[in-house]
């Protein structure tokens, strides 16, 4: 016991040594010190970490943080989100360029086909009007009544124009049929078809060729057929091919009138030159019959508009089941809670998950920041004599 | 009249400059001595305390007198305490940081062979058994003992209840019997 109280009366005595500075101050005092390090401004600032070269000066920790979340939001706009951007703007671009060829397609059949007083349409075909807009307005602009000559391309323009039509419907033989049949009413006709018909997958595709200035009357009546799961109307401009044919067969008939005058004149001309010239009106002759066979054909294709149909069998509705009754209306009403919830509790599980290791950076930054503040605010405190 | 350390805190801020020296005539030995029981080290301590006080020049203005001018003080160098431990933890690791006592410091002031005062190798394992102990546990105790610190303004200095303060002293106290006990043959 007096061992124990010994060393506690040692024990005090040594920790009141150890905290002790003795008499003894040294010169110059700390406050001394203190105040002249004060009043030297490159001290101050120096301790302030204001002084020195960038490289020496102490940041403040907030700064630091302030910089790396630049830093990040930097290179995570920069990594993710703008090629993001660039993607969505090249997709952007084209979609751009096919409203462009479909525009310019419409351009060209609206110049193939000018219905007197299209000013009344208000059709501007420098806008860019959705497929949908864009039959609509081919249907509203071509009056059939108005324009029965099939023939009713511009003397100026020439232009092919294609058609692509998708239906679903219950009945595809049905809709077949009736497809089949509207070359007849259309001044068209019937060019290729072909059917597919099992328990499963019944298809049918046909190619008709109809007046081009009737295209869309006959596009209302296919579209009457079934659903329409897609359309596209296309253009293409064949003038110059024809103004080319037509060039070469006048240089082709004039060269003809010229060797007729030409043997009407040489009557006493040796036989083999007789024989000469006209083996070359010959050949003349075939290049007129090909032009114009050519030409022919041009003509027939800009009067025609060639429409694919494709009809695909729609799923059947299904027949109206009785009433089910109310103990499984309500297992399965139970059984659709369940489902919900197990599935929201996964949903939110994931996002939490995702939440938490996707904004690890964010979290790190976020505590750093607490931290930092805290400390801050916390010496800020004890030095103003708070707390 | 003798002015109080509140209307010498005020003075100095306001301009008069002798204000500091008198604050520092009150408290500066007390603060020095505290400083180098927590940090074992009288280099470090004037260092610590020279700090503190270039705090108290630059923030002097800024005291709103939510506690006594003494309190403050303490917990300023406290804090200048902890930053150089932690300065030193990081550029030497725990082992050092805790270590950071010198026998030339001990020597200074242990030494006396005199009935009931610590001879120079006690001394010396009372200080290496405080420096084993933790910072918080080693601020308590050096704070209790120091010169003119009531267990009550230890307890205001370091924002802790009373009680609290007792008991961590308390453990403070039997770990540094324990290891004296196992290691030092007083």
């Amino acid at each position: 016991m007096t061992n124990q109280a010994d060393m506690d009366h040692r024990l005090e005595r040594g920790l009141r040594s150890l905290a002790s500075w003795g008499e003894d101050l040294p010169r110059p005092r700390p406050w001394e010190r203190a105040v002249a390090e004060s009043s030297m401004p490159s001290a101050r600032s120096e301790s302030l970490g204001n002084s020195g070269p960038w490289y020496t000066r102490r940041v403040h920790p907030g700064v630091l943080v302030g910089v790396f979340a630049v830093v990040f939001v930097v290179v995570v706009v920069g990594g993710v989100l703008l090629p993001s951007l660039a993607r969505s703007r090249q997709s952007s671009i084209s979609f751009s360029n096919s409203e462009r060829e479909e525009r310019s397609a419409l351009s060209a059949y609206s110049i193939a086909q000018p219905p007197p007083g299209d000013s009344a349409v208000g059709f501007d075909p420098t806008q860019t009007p959705a497929t949908e807009e864009l039959i609509d307005l081919l249907s509203r602009r071509v009056d059939p009544e108005a324009q029965p000559n099939t023939s009713a391309a511009s003397p100026d323009r020439h232009v092919v124009r294609k058609a692509t039509v998708e239906l679903k419907t219950p009945d595809v033989r049905a809709a077949f049929l009736k497809a089949s049949l509207i070359p007849n009413a259309a001044a068209g006709e019937f060019v290729q078809d072909s059917a597919v018909t099992g328990d499963v997958h019944v298809s049918a595709n046909l190619t008709l060729r109809v007046a081009a200035a009737r295209l869309p009357e006959v596009l209302n009546q296919l579209r009457e057929l079934g659903k329409v799961t897609g359309e596209q109307v296309r253009g293409e401009d064949v003038t110059a091919q024809v103004v080319d044919v037509e060039a070469r067969l006048r240089n082709e008939r004039r060269i003809e009138q010229e060797l007729l005058a030409l043997l009407d004149q040489r009557n006493d001309a040796p036989l083999k030159d007789i024989l000469e010239l006209r083996a070359k009106l010959g050949e003349v002759r075939d290049g007129i019959e090909r032009l114009d066979a050519q030409r022919a054909n041009l003509s027939r294709l800009v009067s025609l508009a060639t429409v694919l149909v494709l009809i695909r069998a729609d799923a059947a509705p299904e027949p109206e089941r009785a009433a089910p009754a109310l103990l499984s209306k309500l297992s399965k009403s139970f059984g659709a809670a369940w489902r919900s919830g197990v599935e929201f509790l996964i949903g939110s599980t994931a996002w939490i998950v995702q939440v938490a290791i996707g904004g690890l950076i964010w979290w790190t930054i976020a505590v750093v920041a607490v931290v930092v503040v805290r400390g801050q605010r916390r010496r800020a405190a004890v030095l103003r004599g708070g707390v | 009249m003798e002015r109080t350390d509140e209307q010498l805190l005020a003075a100095y801020a306001a301009g008069d400059q002798a204000a500091l020296g008198l604050l520092a005539d009150r408290h500066e030995l007390a603060l020095l001595g505290l400083a180098r029981g927590i940090l074992g080290s009288r280099t470090e301590a004037l260092d610590a305390v020279q700090e503190a006080w270039v705090r108290v020049i630059r923030f002097a203005g800024a005291f709103k007198g939510h506690s006594s001018v003494k309190t403050w003080l303490y917990r300023i160098v406290i804090n200048e305490c902890a930053n150089l431990l932690n300065a030193r933890r990081r550029v030497w690791g725990p082992s050092v940081a805790n270590g950071g006592s010198s026998p030339g410091d001990a020597g200074s002031a242990g030494g006396s062979t005199a009935s009931g005062t610590p001879t120079f190798d006690e001394f010396d394992d009372i200080r290496r058994a405080v420096d084993e102990l933790d910072g918080p546990k080693r601020v308590v105790v050096m704070l209790c003992y120091s010169a003119g610190v009531p267990h009550e303004l230890a307890a205001e200095i370091l924002g802790l209840p009373l009680g609290t303060l007792k008991s961590r002293l308390h453990a403070a106290l039997t770990t540094l019997r324990r290891r004296l006990a196992q290691g030092v043959t007083p």
